[in-house]
C-alpha cells in the first residue's frame, strides 16, 4: 500500500507516483547522477519501465522515464 | 500539520511568515512554533509580553497522547512529516526496527500514516556507510514496515 507521497533528503525531493519515483528537485551541490547513483530504487525503475516501453506506445518512451525526464530540467531551486 | 520526532520538528523552524498552519505533536501539542531560543519562548505569555500579537493570535495547547491519537486517527490531520529509515519505489515505509539493532519502536507513524491526508518523509539519503546498496529510498523495503 503505497503510503508515502513525497520524500526529502539532503539530496534531493522525490515524489512517490503511481509510476514510481520522479525527482523534483537536487541541492545545489550535488548532480543528478549522484543522487541517482545514491537511489537504490532508481535503477530498479528504469529496468522495469524499459521493459514497458519495448512493447508499448513509443510516444511513451520519455514520458516512462520520469526520473531522468525531470532531473535534467529540474531547477535546482534549493541553497 | 504534524510533525513526527526528530528530524521533522526541524519544519517548525522555517515556516515562512504569514503561513497559517496549525502544528501538532503526538505527544499532546497543537500551535506549537519555532525552537525556543533565548528571549523567544513557544509559550503564549512569553510572547504576549514581547508584543507578538500575530504569534500570540494563533492557538496553543497541549492535551493527553489519548486526546492527540484521537484527532491523528479521526482523520484531522492534513499532512504529516515524519522521520523514516527506509522507503521504496511503491511509498512503503520502514521505520520501526532494524533487525539485529535496537530501535525505540514505531512510535505513532502507524496511525499517522493511516490517518493523515498527506505523509512527507524527511530523512537522510543514504546510510552512515554512504554506500548506494545501503540508500535510504530503497527498491523494497529491507527493514520491517
Amino acid at each position: 500500500m503505497k503510503v508515502v507521497n513525497l520524500i526529502v533528503t539532503e539530496l534531493a525531493v522525490i515524489e512517490v507516483t503511481d509510476r514510481g519515483l520522479v525527482l523534483k528537485e537536487i541541492a545545489s551541490d550535488t548532480t543528478v547522477e549522484q543522487v541517482r547513483a545514491a537511489t537504490g530504487a532508481d535503477a530498479h525503475r528504469r529496468e522495469s519501465t524499459a521493459h514497458s516501453e519495448v512493447d508499448g506506445n513509443p510516444a511513451d518512451h520519455t514520458a516512462s522515464v520520469p526520473a531522468e525526464r525531470d532531473s535534467a530540467s529540474a531547477d535546482r531551486r534549493r541553497p | 500539520m504534524n510533525l513526527g520526532i526528530g528530524m521533522p520538528t526541524l519544519v517548525a523552524n522555517h515556516i515562512p511568515p504569514g503561513v497559517d498552519i496549525t502544528l501538532h505533536s503526538e505527544n499532546g501539542l497543537l500551535g506549537i512554533g519555532p525552537f525556543p531560543t533565548r528571549g523567544r519562548s513557544r509559550c503564549r505569555s512569553h510572547q504576549r509580553r514581547q508584543g507578538d500579537r500575530d504569534r500570540d493570535s494563533r492557538l496553543r495547547v497541549n492535551f493527553s497522547s489519548a486526546d492527540s491519537f484521537a484527532m491523528v486517527r479521526g482523520g484531522h490531520i492534513d499532512l504529516t512529516v515524519l522521520g523514516a529509515l527506509q522507503v521504496d519505489q511503491d511509498g512503503n515505509l520502514a521505520n520501526w526496527m532494524i533487525p539485529g539493532k535496537m530501535v525505540k519502536g514505531m512510535g505513532g507513524a502507524m496511525d499517522l500514516v493511516a490517518g493523515a491526508r498527506k505523509v512527507i518523509v524527511a530523512m537522510e539519503h543514504t546510510t552512515q556507510r554512504r554506500r548506494s546498496q545501503d540508500s535510504e529510498a530503497a527498491a523494497r523495503c529491507r527493514s520491517p514496515g
